[in-house]
């Protein structure tokens, strides 16, 4: 309902992210590796939002899915608690691997690598497919599981972009979380504390878009107010 | 029914409806575009009109505008404020409770507005202990759907009440035949978003440090539109609005600045709008409101993420449950902080707690209502009354003392 001003600059950042990256980035892969542990120490999660082409892929799936009016699907508590450690599961997988072993698994998952590479096989071809189609019904489902996600998340809350509630002034109208890609609860149901960065944010603002009270939610870069919310609905398209 | 009983209700609804218009636009101070919703109540409760619309009754604000216009219905909200249909209603449910649930059944039962007998069915959320019980008796005049509604506020009463509101869908379905379009659905979302932008606009020019425009005009102008397309109320709400911005800017700040009140507790149903009027004859301004048919009839909007119907369906359970600030939850810190941001965007100077007799739920939050009232340093009165004007006398008398509290307090 709202003017999507973020969301329409986040998307156009990972566009040049996904152009930069996959198409000119090959002969500059330190200096991509560089800026990216150094944002992820100055930013945290910034990175998953704005740069990251995994994001950006789940994102066009997203958006085709709500170009088609196809419902996504809601994962319950219960099964949300039995998920939870697979995060854990998937970064020791990943730090094991990539460490001891010398291997990439992120090659298998994202489609541009693992179908570039040389040996095609069966198995790299349904991994991909269920992924995309994971991530096809549920916005941003891998984020919620990337190891290096979860590597950047640890960042988050000494990260200084931050997430600022006037807890006070929330109306529980529940706007927030029924658009954030990551499911982040606390989001909507903290009153008392001010800074609601959560280690799974991953910055994308729809929260301060959607939420229709005036400064309720903000984002604020080293202290400064950079956004915040506004009761400026807009008619859909 | 007897012919001549009939006239007699007629009459007599009409001749009270006409006295609140009356007094509404009696003022001298009449905004430009007023005219168009006084209009709309007046076809309603005086000229009682017909017309070919099909209407889904509703009760409370927790019944989704959008989905009964989504299935090609008018939604009309069947809460009534009328002191004569609760005179007949008192006869039917039972003598303490409260006067809206009274005037409801009474004016089911007495057949005398077309509006009420053009309803296809009525939807009922199951909110407080009156509306639970009276589901029964409403479904002697017309059929009636249930709804349950969670009084809890956690993650998985809200998985609980999407479901309802997917029962309800297919209720209204199973009653009506007709079928359901996702189309409808986005378009109403938008028309009610427009009327809920203009509605907004509104709360803000009346709770602006010299409002241009009455509390109980305000109250009268978001009750028509119960009885009104929001295609057509948004349209001459932003006349009224611009008129009002035209005023505002125009106007003289006052000499001597009326104290602010703000109201809370108990629905305020046109033609009941004794308290607003008597606040205003002691010269008080009224500068906002927390009831279900004026302050956030239009206050919180729907916002889907994404426009398949699951995701609207989401979007307005959201809405009309959680962000519902009504007592009956058992949760009571969205009403309180709500009320609290709203006593400091209006600056109000004292609260007159409203309660309907027999409306335990807001009742029970007085205390709670109180302490907060007294940590933000504003007085409140708390007012128990119901739609006859009978006890207006001894109501003045502490509605006196109340204001010139306020006023030795500056």
């Amino acid at each position: 309902m709202k003017q999507r001003k973020i969301t329409a600059f986040r998307i156009m950042c990972l566009l040049i992210a996904v152009v930069v990256l996959v198409f000119l980035g090959s002969g500059y892969r330190i200096i991509i590796l560089l800026l990216s542990i150094f944002s992820a120490l100055v930013f945290g999660r910034l990175w998953c939002g704005y740069v990251c082409p995994l994001g950006f892929y789940q994102e066009l799936l997203s958006m085709l899915r709500k170009k088609l009016h196809i419902p996504t699907f809601h994962v319950s508590l219960k099964v949300k608690s039995y998920l939870r450690p697979l995060k854990w599961i998937i970064l020791v997988y990943f730090l094991t691997s990539v460490l001891f072993f010398g291997l990439r698994p992120v090659m298998y998952i994202r489609p541009d690598l693992s179908f570039s590479s040389a040996d095609m096989s069966i198995y790299k071809i349904i991994i991909v497919g269920i992924v995309t189609g994971i991530c096809f019904l549920k916005e941003r489902a891998f984020c919620k599981y990337c190891p290096l996600g979860t590597l950047r998340g640890f960042v988050n809350k000494i990260s200084f972009g931050k997430i600022k509630k006037d807890g006070t002034a929330c109306t529980h109208c529940r706007a927030c979380l029924e658009c954030c890609p990551m499911d982040i609860r606390s989001i909507y149901e903290e009153r008392n504390k001010s800074d609601i960065t959560h280690s799974d944010c991953i910055y994308c603002m729809k929260c301060i878009e959607a939420c229709p009270e005036q400064d309720v939610l903000s984002f604020t870069l080293f202290g400064k107010k950079i956004l915040s919310s506004k009761r400026n609905i807009k008619q859909v398209k | 029914m007897e012919e001549r009983t009939l006239e007699r209700y007629k009459r007599n609804i009409s001749r009270v409806s006409a006295g609140s218009l009356k007094q509404l636009t009696s003022t001298g101070n009449v905004p430009k575009g007023l005219e168009y919703f006084t209009n709309v109540l007046k076809r309603t409760f005086v000229d009682f009109e017909k017309d070919d619309n099909e209407y889904i009754g509703s009760y409370c604000v927790m019944v989704p505008d959008e989905m009964i216009y989504a299935f090609g219905y008018r939604p009309l909200r069947l809460c009534a404020g009328h002191s004569v249909a609760a005179m007949i209603g008192d006869e039917i449910v039972p003598r303490d409770a409260c006067p809206v649930l009274k005037a409801t059944v009474g004016f089911h039962a007495m057949r005398v507005m077309p509006i009420y007998q053009q309803c296809r069915l009525a939807v009922l959320p199951i909110t407080c202990d009156g509306k639970r019980k009276s589901a029964a008796l409403l479904s002697q005049y017309l059929p009636v759907i249930p709804l349950p509604i969670e009084m809890d506020k956690s993650e998985e009463r809200f998985a609980q009440n999407l479901q309802n509101m997917h029962a309800l869908m297919k209720s209204i379905f199973k009653e009506t035949g007709r079928r359901f379009s996702n189309r409808k659905l986005i378009e109403s979302c938008k028309s009610i978003n427009a009327a809920q932008q203009e509605a907004y606009k509104l709360y803000g020019l009346l709770s602006s440090d010299n409002p241009p425009v009455t509390g109980s005009q305000v109250m009268a102008v978001l009750n028509s539109y119960c009885y009104d397309t929001p295609e057509s109320w948004a349209q001459h709400a932003k006349i009224l609005n611009a008129g009002l911005s035209q005023k505002a800017a125009a106007m003289q700040p006052l000499k001597r600045e009326k104290p602010r009140i703000f109201i809370a507790g108990s629905p305020i149903t046109f033609p009941n709008y004794k308290l607003p009027f008597l606040m205003e004859g002691l010269g008080a301004q009224i500068v906002g409101d927390e009831t279900c048919m004026a302050g956030r009839l239009l206050y919180d909007p729907v916002v889907p993420d994404e426009y398949s119907t699951d995701g609207i369906l989401r979007a307005l359970t959201a809405r009309y449950v959680c962000a519902c600030t009504c007592p009956v939850f058992e949760q009571t810190d969205d009403r309180l902080s709500s009320l609290t941001e709203k006593l400091r965007q209006t600056k109000a100077e004292g609260v007159i707690y409203h309660i309907l007799r027999g409306c335990t739920p807001y009742d029970f939050e007085l205390s709670m209502v109180e302490q907060l009232a007294d940590k933000l340093d504003i007085p409140v009165l708390r007012v128990e009354t119901d739609f006859s004007a009978e006890d207006a006398e001894q109501v003045i008398i502490r509605l006196e003392a109340f204001v010139e509290l306020i006023e030795q307090r500056r």
